[in-house]
């Protein structure tokens, strides 16, 4: 098996818990939704270049990284919509 | 909306067109075959971007420049956001700040939102007129220049 | 190493992840946290189907994944944009 397939890979599951770990330890709603948009894009992002690393096929890469593009765009969107509606109805951010 | 010369609009249909044929490609596979719907397909998409949004003038350097700029600050915010998730103690001092930009309403703005939630430490929350309210995970700093930068990345983008 | 047992080992643990990812939803305390989960399950959901596309040698999956990366934008949209509107019911 390609060692830097398995290396992606493993990293973006790291990067999974780490979003998870944000979305149970982070204060509010707010915090949690940078925990989940960036480590969790990133995370998925490293494994579907380690997956497309291993199928080894230009076709497969580019359904991969076009899925990947828009999980981007998608979980850019709602988090803003779900922040914005969070602090339009009211749910102040935390403060220390 | 403002009156676009026909070659502008012929110009950006044949990019559009050209765009979501490769995107069919790569959904379908570039089958011979697969074309009888494909073709239909595609100039439908194209037909309808180009109502739905106008032809916008993208500088291609910028854009190669901006992509990267956006990537590698993607990976430091999934660092960053991951170092703070998993420490042992928590060192968070959240805090929402304005931000007011300049970039005009519509596309613009919107890549400036999408992205701002993607590099590290910020997440857009709420727009009102010209203001950005900025999550910020540690309001210690260092934020204005970063958004400032991004701005104007993204201002560098589009066609004047 | 073998293929499969990393694929299974690293399925299972996205699988435990989104497991503990629940207990946002249970929690909350606002409807917007509980919203969170579909973010998680979202990239989770694409994350898997993409992986088993391999396993399993379904090519097709790694369509399901795509469309899942769709829907869940949608979902959360209308969401938010329906059932939480500002002075609407359930805070």
């Amino acid at each position: 098996m390609n060692a830097l397939a398995l290396a992606c890979m493993v990293l973006g599951a790291l990067f999974f818990l780490a979003g998870t770990v944000g979305l149970l330890r982070f204060p509010d709603v707010h915090a949690r939704l940078h925990a989940l948009t960036k480590a969790d894009n990133v995370g998925l992002g490293f494994l579907l270049l380690g997956l497309a690393l291993e199928a080894g096929s230009a076709a497969v890469a580019a359904k991969l990284f076009v899925t990947w593009c828009l999980v981007l765009l998608a979980s850019a969107s709602v988090s803003h919509v779900i922040a914005r509606a969070a602090l339009r109805r009211g749910v102040e951010p935390w403060q220390r | 909306m403002p009156a676009v010369s026909s070659t502008v609009f012929l110009r950006a249909g044949a990019v559009r067109a050209v765009l979501y044929a490769l995107l069919w490609g790569v959904l379908v596979g570039f089958e011979p075959g697969s074309w009888s719907l494909g073709v239909p397909a595609v100039l439908l998409a194209t037909w309808l971007s180009l109502r739905l949004l106008p032809p916008v003038g993208l500088r291609l350097l910028p854009v190669v420049s901006f992509l990267g700029y956006f990537a590698w600050h993607s990976l430091l915010g999934a660092v960053d956001v991951a170092r703070r998730a998993l420490a042992p103690r928590l060192r968070l001092a959240p805090a929402l700040v304005p931000f007011e930009t300049a970039l005009p309403p519509g596309l613009p703005r919107v890549l400036l939102l999408n992205s701002i939630s993607l590099t590290p430490g910020t997440l857009s929350a709420d727009i009102r007129d010209d203001t950005v309210w900025v999550h910020v995970l540690d309001g210690a700093g260092g934020h204005e220049a970063a958004l400032a930068g991004l701005e104007a990345r993204l201002a560098r983008v589009f066609c004047a | 190493m073998n293929l499969d047992a990393v694929h299974t080992g690293l399925a299972l643990f996205l699988l435990a992840n989104l497991l503990a990812g629940l207990w946002r939803v249970l929690a909350g305390p606002t409807p917007a946290d509980r919203m969170l989960s579909t973010q998680l399950f979202g990239t989770t959901a694409v994350a898997l189907l993409a992986m088993e596309a391999d396993t399993r040698g379904m090519p097709s999956l790694r369509d399901v994944a795509l469309v899942f990366a769709l829907l869940a934008a949608i979902t959360a949209v209308a969401f938010v944009r329906r059932v939480w509107q500002p002075h609407g019911d359930g805070k």
